[in-house]
């Protein structure tokens, strides 16, 4: 592919440049078993282990295809295009000068090293299929903090792995949960003991090289008694003409008194499926927040979750979804509230353009016991012209008499007025909206660190380009 | 086997992942629990009278509807509707129609009482309001059958101008179905209200087309859940054209072991620039095992629109409780004012003066109330 041919394909997309692949391993395309079977031989895993990826992969055989969402694309999915295991470095790597060149060429490129020089607790980038570079800082692991990717952790700490594996997202869950459990690969393993406070964000990035292929990866994150994490992801994949499939699976459970943050900018090529399982469990006094920003992708289906189980726990979403042409963010919140004096706050906001679509889907359950609990849902859409697209589909079941809930939600397009105010203090039409895409997503990004939010805006003002006229 | 028969057998039957269904599986609902059965049907005893009592204008027809007049209006909205369908199936070639003139308007309310008997009980009522034409109409629903089915098809004609309310006060151990599917044409002016009381379980599916510009459409409905009642509304509204307006306001007060559902289906198709649609959802929690369902649901494709909605549960206000019981009225009377507060509030926008005061009497007599 030459450099305008590059430039065509990726277009104004920055992260889809690909370096040429260097597998060590790779696996055929398509699933069975057999492949199933081989990846866990290869991992040298424990037996229950394989047992629950056959059993996983025997339920994704059998379950249907969800019945509900954008079924269009989603049975447009051709899952034995799909490389399911695909290896480019010989292990994990502790400094960036043993991992592959070309590797560290892309994460040079996507400013990791970097970032985690100035602001990082921890890295652990996975590259295709596996982590190729893990990292933490002395002072965490002094601390008793187990920071590792997924293969290791289950490696290294094997009873916690399986204390909680599956715990809160069973295999059975879904389609795409029994898919991950079957192949899953890569991923983060987080233990922060009891009243630890991790102040820095600990990151993990994941990068998708090749065409046609899969990530699954594996992330369970426990806080122990008293502690406190951050946990950033990033993600970017280059452009291609075929699709590729991202389908996750992120565990997180918050012991007594703990705080987790989990924050996601998604930024994947538009050619990748991204269909991920988020939940978490909080308990007693816990909190649980999910930042999570979806900016790329073909089709996103992401409902982070979170059970408040012990009495006191609160969870916090702030989601953002960003869709562009071709491309349908189906993003949303899930929160049972099963424990009484719980607390949760859902804020949504969605940005539509160039004949994207945007939905909500979110479910906010009280279950009989959970008395006293408060509840705030707030979505807002924006519609930027005529050809796109804004659902919201909220599910609200209360089954407390005592407790509050709020939902409202609003679909607009840009206030004229706003345009005018800016555009009449100079600025074109086109910064004049991007400074009001930026605003509308404010309330996300001042939860961002700050390399994040910076990053974002610049994203955003990209896309904006041209969204005028 | 009749037309409609075969199209219901043909018909999917619905699955728990449809909103529409989640609540209130239609196997649950159906009058035997077998859903491919289609028993026999006693049709309705329907009288339409003035409010007063006295006859109507006999320029306002009620009579047996000719097939073209079904063919006319009935069907667009609810074809694919599993209940509908069934109620047409039911009801086989007896329909009614109710039609209002051209140009007509009336003095004073209309009043429309149907009584439901027998094992299995149907209707399909047809509603032609022509062009230019006003009136107001108070719909009564009572009786004692086990199962009734309620299928309104109609059409507001341009200009037309429509305010009905409909009282459900079937007897506690009824099971309900009732399919509206009514189209608004130009300038056209619906507003509909309903006071649900009355059946153990009810299965309201009410969908509106707003085919005109500038038609106008409000939807307000009061729910009380008392004992093991399960009442559960959809209303789906559909903006086709531009510059039109929707508004709905359904308040539930659930008490016992009650559960009310509320779903809603807010679409603005691409070519309803201009569209004005909003939705509230409110639920007042007045027992500890009562439950309240909410989804309301919003698609948009146009951009130069205003839509939104708002859903609510909460308790009792333990101040207002408070506020009443410092005044000299005891714990029963003070919750019945604020139930029929909260349930009367959904009516505020009905604005028909004679409705809403039969409204408030019906509602009042229901809670037992004395501040008649």
């Amino acid at each position: 592919m030459g450099k305008d041919e590059a430039r065509d394909a990726v277009g104004d997309y920055r992260y889809g440049f690909h370096d040429p692949e260097n597998a060590t391993i790779r696996f055929d395309k398509g699933i069975s078993e057999q492949v199933v079977r081989d990846i866990s031989a290869l991992k040298n895993e424990p037996e229950w282990m394989t047992d629950i990826r056959v059993k996983a992969y025997n339920h994704y055989v059998e379950r249907p295809m969800p019945d509900w969402g954008n079924m269009g694309l989603l049975n447009a999915i051709d899952f034995d295009a799909v490389t399911y295991f695909l290896k480019s470095s010989s292990g994990t790597a502790k400094d960036w000068d043993d991992v592959p060149e070309d590797i560290k060429r892309t994460f040079d490129r996507l400013g990791i090293p970097d970032a985690e020089q100035k602001w990082l607790g921890g890295v652990t980038a996975q590259y295709e299929s596996e982590a190729v570079y893990h990292s933490i800082r002395e002072d965490l692991e002094d601390q008793g903090v187990l920071f590792y990717d997924m293969d290791t952790g289950l490696r290294e700490h094997e009873d916690i792995v399986k204390e909680y594996f599956c715990s809160i997202i069973p295999y059975a869950d879904n389609k795409f949960s029994a898919l991950n459990t079957a192949v899953w690969s890569g991923g983060s393993f987080i233990y922060v003991p009891k009243g630890v406070h991790v102040e820095m964000p600990v990151q993990a990035y994941f990068r998708i090289n090749s065409e046609n292929m899969g990530q699954f990866e594996r992330t369970l994150i426990i806080a122990d008694e008293g502690s406190s994490i951050q946990y950033v992801e990033g993600c970017t994949a280059p452009t291609f003409s075929t699709d590729s499939l991202h389908s996750a699976v992120v565990e997180l459970i918050a012991l007594k008194g703990s705080t987790i943050r989990y924050t996601t900018v998604q930024n994947w090529s538009t050619n990748v499926y991204n269909l991920v399982t988020k939940r978490g469990v909080a308990y007693e006094n816990a909190t649980i927040e999910w930042v999570d920003g979806n900016v790329g992708s073909k089709l996103t289906m992401k409902y982070p979750s979170v059970i408040l189980k012990g009495e006191g726990a609160h969870a916090e979403v702030i989601s953002v979804a960003y869709s562009s042409a071709g491309q349908h963010q189906d993003a949303g919140s899930k929160v049972i509230h099963l424990a009484p004096n719980t607390t949760s706050n859902v804020l949504s906001k969605s940005i539509s353009k160039d004949g994207g679509r945007s939905s909500y889907r979110g479910l906010v359950k009280v279950s009989p016991k959970a008395h006293d609990c408060k509840i705030n849902v707030v979505c807002d859409a924006l519609l930027l012209d005529e050809d796109s697209r804004s659902d919201t589909y909220p599910t609200m079941e209360v089954g407390n008499s005592s407790c509050q809930v709020e939902h409202e939600a609003s679909v607009s397009k840009v206030s004229g007025d706003q345009l005018f105010y800016l555009m009449s203090r100079g600025h074109s039409e086109s910064e004049a909206m991007g400074m009001i895409v930026n605003g509308f997503f404010e309330p996300f990004t001042r939860e961002l660190p700050m390399e994040y939010a910076v990053e974002l805006n610049r994203l955003l003002e990209i896309e904006m380009e041209g969204a005028i006229g | 086997m009749n037309t409609a028969l075969e199209h219901y057998c043909s018909l999917p039957q619905p699955k728990r992942s449809e909103h529409l269904w989640r609540y209130s599986p239609w196997r649950r609902l159906h009058p035997t629990g077998k859903v491919v059965d289609v028993p026999e049907a006693v049709s309705a005893k329907v009288n339409l009278t003035n409010l007063d009592g006295s006859e109507v204008d006999p320029a306002i027809e009620l009579r047996p509807a000719r097939p073209e007049e079904r063919l006319r209006i009935g069907g667009t909205l609810t074809e694919e509707n599993v209940a509908a369908s069934f109620c047409r199936a039911l009801c086989g070639e007896e329909s009614l129609i109710l039609s209002i003139p051209k140009s007509f308007s009336c003095d004073q309310p209309l009043a429309l009482d149907i009584t439901a008997s027998g094992h299995v009980s149907c209707l399909h009522l047809l509603l032609d309001v022509e062009a230019n034409a006003e009136v107001e109409l108070a719909i009564s629903i009572r009786g004692e059958a086990g199962w009734f089915g309620l299928l309104r098809e109609g059409i507001i004609g341009e200009n037309a101008k429509l305010t009905e309310f409909v009282h459900n006060r079937l007897d506690h151990t009824t099971t309900m179905i009732r399919c509206d599917g009514i189209e608004l044409q130009r300038y056209a002016r619906l507003r509909t209200s309903t006071l649900s009381l009355g059946a153990d379980k009810n299965k309201s599916d009410l969908r509106y087309s707003l085919a005109g510009e500038a038609a106008d459409l409000g939807v307000f409905i009061a729910v009380h859940g008392k004992g093991s009642r399960h009442d559960d509304h959809h209303i789906e509204i559909d903006h086709k054209v531009g510059n039109n307006r929707s508004q709905v306001e359904m308040h539930a007060a659930c008490d016992d072991n009650s559960r009310s559902v509320g779903t809603g289906r807010l679409i603005i198709s691409e070519s309803a620039q201009g569209a004005d649609a909003g939705q509230v959802f409110r639920n007042l929690m007045l027992s500890d095992k009562a439950k309240a369902d909410v989804i309301p649901e919003l698609e948009v494709l146009a951009d130069d629109v205003s839509a939104n909605h708002g859903a609510a549960s909460s308790p009792l206000d333990s101040d207002q409780l408070f506020y009443l019981e410092s005044r000299g009225l005891d714990e029963q009377e003070s919750r019945d004012i604020i139930v029929e507060g909260f349930l009367m509030d959904a009516f505020r926008d009905f604005k028909s003066p004679i409705l809403v005061d039969r409204l408030r009497t019906l509602l009042l007599v229901h809670l037992d109330c004395d501040l008649i």
